[in-house]
């Protein structure tokens, strides 16, 4: 058979009837389950999995985007942000994507989501019990920063020797006089696995702390699933004299919704160089 | 506002994609047909068959028209189509001994039972732009066909298949035994089911690099065969040729031929090795891929034998760092993720840099 | 065997839920009245088994093996080779002792215990009042949801589970439709009182 009779064949089939309901096969989504399942059952710690090749490119979202197809049911509903937003070009993809293959109703609202898939934000609003929060994750490995090699990596986890990560802190307060991680600050997880919470600001660390929902991280690329369950505790790594700090924005208001307890974008005005901030959560910043 | 805009990314993210389109037809010359692109630029499908790991030349054709000829990109579009297709069971083992040849070489040998046979390759020519391409149609084709067979002189058919010449270097003892390199488990690893961890077993390496990137397997492959190692390798045998894929028929168990496809198989032999109480003996690399690819083929062979040394002293030599920085899907993915917006962590980043300068 | 069958993405959610809060009882979709224990040991193996995986059965009820054999086509393995070990009961009587709890780089690979509970009145009818839980997942702690369950048994996975995250995660299917999972990072307190001290 050739690629143009084969067309007309799928043509009559109906366009989308080649795909399976959220895209991949069954034998992939169960794989990505029982993989999820460990990694609840282990809060923190990195389950490596068979991650499958996405129509999206890899660092792009596809080990959230496995995660979020294993997981999605036809009466879910779904949000997805980027940078906190819903209307970021990464966010409208692969919401595009994701109803494309399971025609599940879309939400800005956290409230009214079952599912919500993010990347570098958990939104301002808190979740709920029975709430699942999917994370987009570049790099899983916290110890990355100050060792490359994956061997090396899983015998620290292995036995919980986390000293290279303190020595690192220790250094930055030797020469910058402050802990100088942005984002991706890491976490300990139950009081045992150091975690890194993909790149969110220190703003939401806290919000990972015994909070009521679920919280799935996929590394697509790197092929690790980790998860942090409800009700867990989740701390931010730091020393008596030198404590975790969240960003500070020193009182200013968002420029739109005139709110001070929020995670600030700064926007630079090109004509004036003048700064002015606005919440980087828009679905909040719209609330009222 | 950039490309986080409260509202219209969906809009300027369907403009974009049309305005990528408009690029690639609006000069007006005549549209490509996906043919044409398989059948001419044979060996670039070959390339995207093996990076996209799917022996699909018609698919293939058409990733690298909708690709607009980015290499990555349509093995990207390839892997893609790729995973969605249902697992329906596994091929018997190919035996590569048997395979239909059309080119085999050995550097190793000036003779070799069976000769060396050049077969298409343009290793040879000097590398003059032929202008006489410019003006080609398809009656200037049917003259140069016509021209080839023309008073062909006599010749001898090629036998079915060759014996190799590493069974030729074994036989007299001078070549390490097939299972003293296996590393690991016997049992092949499936990298599209599982995730690659450290150390990988030679079967789980040789996967990740038959559908790594020609141009990363060949930087590290280079920079072993430069100085940064020790592989000092020798074409021991090179072939190009068709290989007979069958399955065993699940009702009379007996095996049942499903097609045919092309690979190129490298087998360099390398320095010797001299394990305790044995003599020492050469030692085999080994690189096999979809397709007529002879660099990644010799690039894979030269990683492979530079990936067991015992005690790794280069980049090239080191399983982690090759395994995981030759696949042009990820790398590719990852290195173009970095134009997403990362407003939030610069911001972090901005907040830390201000309190330290606060202190300074 | 067909997803329409098992609809494997409501149990799944179900196994998910019960995983993150864990003691928990919940109800299992697909499972039937007239037949809840085998009905949900099967829907529950189709969603997480196949071909891929192997597991272990522990028990008499051999049909029962093969059943889920037909279903899945995942490999019946001896216990320490097993991914997922079934046990039919409450009761592993001392054949866990050599199941899989992974090794300290790869803690995920220890095994997962499906318990297929039965109900004929021979256990207890109502939560364990003297076994506590606490841990991630676990606000305030709490007795065990499930019924059906014995003291013995769970006594065994708080020894099993000693070394975390080295371990083995359980599944608890009973004869009411329901689940309820203890995986490893779940503490499990037992208080002494006479109850326990009559077991032999």
């Amino acid at each position: 058979m050739n690629l143009s009779t084969w067309l007309q064949q799928q043509e009559k089939n109906g366009h989308q009837a080649y795909y399976t309901f959220a895209f991949i096969d069954e034998g992939a989504k169960r794989e990505i389950r029982r993989k999820t399942l460990k990694a609840i059952a282990i809060p923190g710690y990195q389950v490596p999995f068979g991650s499958r090749d996405m129509p999206i490119a890899r660092g792009w979202g596809t080990g959230g985007l496995q995660l979020t197809l294993a997981l999605i049911g036809p009466e879910d509903i779904l949000k997805v942000i980027d940078q906190g937003a819903d209307d970021s070009v990464n966010a409208v993809n692969i919401k595009k994507f994701v109803s494309q293959v399971t025609g599940v109703r879309l939400t800005n609202q956290v409230q009214e989501a079952t599912l919500i898939q993010t990347r570098h934000r958990i939104p301002e609003e808190p979740l709920r019990e029975g709430q699942i929060l999917v994370f987009q994750v570049p790099i899983p490995e916290p110890l990355r920063a100050v060792e490359p090699s994956e061997r090396e990596t899983r015998r620290m986890h292995g036995e919980a020797d986390y000293s290279r990560m303190w020595l690192h802190l220790y250094e930055n307060i030797v020469q910058f006089k402050e802990i100088m991680i942005g984002s991706r600050y890491p976490v300990m997880v139950h009081n045992r696995f150091m975690m890194d919470p993909s790149p969110i600001p220190r703003w939401d660390n806290p919000r990972l702390h015994m909070a009521e929902g679920l919280y799935l991280f996929g590394a697509g690329r790197e092929k690790r699933i980790y998860a942090v369950p409800p009700y867990t505790s989740v701390k931010s790594i730091e020393f008596e004299d030198y404590k975790f700090r969240v960003e500070d924005f020193g009182g200013v208001a968002c420029s739109r919704c005139g709110r001070t307890n929020t995670f600030l974008n700064e926007i630079i005005d090109d004509e004036s160089g003048k700064r002015t901030f606005i919440c980087s959560d828009t679905a909040f910043c719209s609330k009222l | 506002m950039g490309y986080v805009a409260v509202k219209g990314g969906q809009e300027a993210i369907e403009n974009a994609f049309r305005f990528f389109r408009y690029n690639q037809i609006r000069q007006g010359s005549e549209p490509i047909q996906v043919e044409q692109i398989r059948d001419q630029l044979h060996l670039l499908i070959d390339r995207i068959m093996s990076e996209g790991s799917l022996y699909a030349p018609d698919l293939a054709a058409l990733a690298v028209k909708q690709a607009a000829g980015d290499t990555l990109e349509a093995s990207f579009i390839l892997r893609a189509y790729r995973t969605t297709l249902p697992r329906l069971g596994y091929s018997l083992p190919l035996d590569t001994a048997r395979m239909r040849v059309i080119r085999r070489i050995s550097a190793a040998f000036q003779d070799i039972p069976g000769g060396q046979i050049l077969g298409p390759t343009p290793d040879y020519t000097l590398r003059l732009l032929n202008f006489d391409l410019i003006n080609e149609d398809s009656q200037t084709y049917q003259e140069h066909i016509a021209d080839l067979f023309q008073d062909l002189p006599e010749y001898d058919e090629l036998p079915q298949t060759f014996p190799k010449v590493m069974e030729i270097l074994r036989r007299d003892n001078l070549l390490i035994g097939r299972n003293a390199q296996v590393v690991g488990s016997t049992k092949s690893f499936d990298i599209t089911r599982e995730s690659i961890t450290f150390p990988a077993p030679r079967s789980a390496a040789l996967q990740a690099m038959a559908m790594g990137e020609t141009g990363g397997l060949l930087a590290l492959a280079y920079s072993n065969m430069r100085g940064y190692g020790m592989v000092h390798p020798t074409v021991g045998e090179l072939r190009v040729g068709y290989l007979e894929v069958n399955v065993k028929n699940p009702y009379t168990q007996q095996p049942e031929k499903i097609g045919e496809i092309e690979v190129t198989e490298a087998e360099i032999i390398s320095q010797a090795k001299h394990k305790d109480g044995n003599r020492p003996q050469f030692t085999l690399g080994y690189g096999l891929c979809f397709g007529h690819n002879e660099t990644k083929a010799i690039s894979m062979a030269v990683l492979d034998r530079a990936m067991q040394s015992e005690e790794p002293q280069s980049p090239s030599e080191d399983q982690e760092f090759v395994l995981l920085h030759i696949d042009g899907i990820e790398s590719m993915g990852f290195c173009n993720h970095y134009k997403l917006p990362h407003y939030v962590t610069f911001q972090s980043q901005l907040d830390r840099l201000r309190k330290a300068q606060e202190k300074a | 065997m067909h997803s329409s069958v098992y609809p494997t993405q409501k149990i799944f959610r179900v196994l998910v839920e019960a995983t993150s809060h864990p003691g928990r009882g919940y109800r299992l979709p697909t499972c039937r009245e007239s037949d809840p224990w085998r009905t949900s040991l099967l829907a529950v193996a189709y969603t997480l088994l196949d071909h891929e995986v192997a597991f272990a059965f522990i028990g008499k009820n051999i049909m029962l093996a093969q059943q889920v054999y037909a279903a899945t086509k995942a490999r019946q393995v001896a216990v320490e080779d097993a991914h997922y070990v079934i046990v039919e009961g409450n009761q592993s009587l001392g054949q866990l002792n050599n199941v899989n709890c992974g090794t300290s780089a790869y803690p995920d690979q220890g095994a997962t215990i499906i318990y297929a509970l039965s109900n004929d009145g021979r256990e207890q009818q109502s939560p364990l009042t003297n076994v506590f839980l606490s841990g991630p997942g676990i606000k305030e702690p709490l007795n065990p949801q499930l019924t059906g369950l014995s003291i013995e048994e769970l006594n065994n996975i708080h020894h099993l589970n000693g070394e975390y995250p080295l371990g083995i995660d359980c599944i608890f299917l009973n004869g009411d439709c329901q689940v309820m999972c203890i995986p490893r990072s779940t503490e499990i307190k037992i208080h002494q009182d006479k109850k326990w001290d009559m077991l032999p």
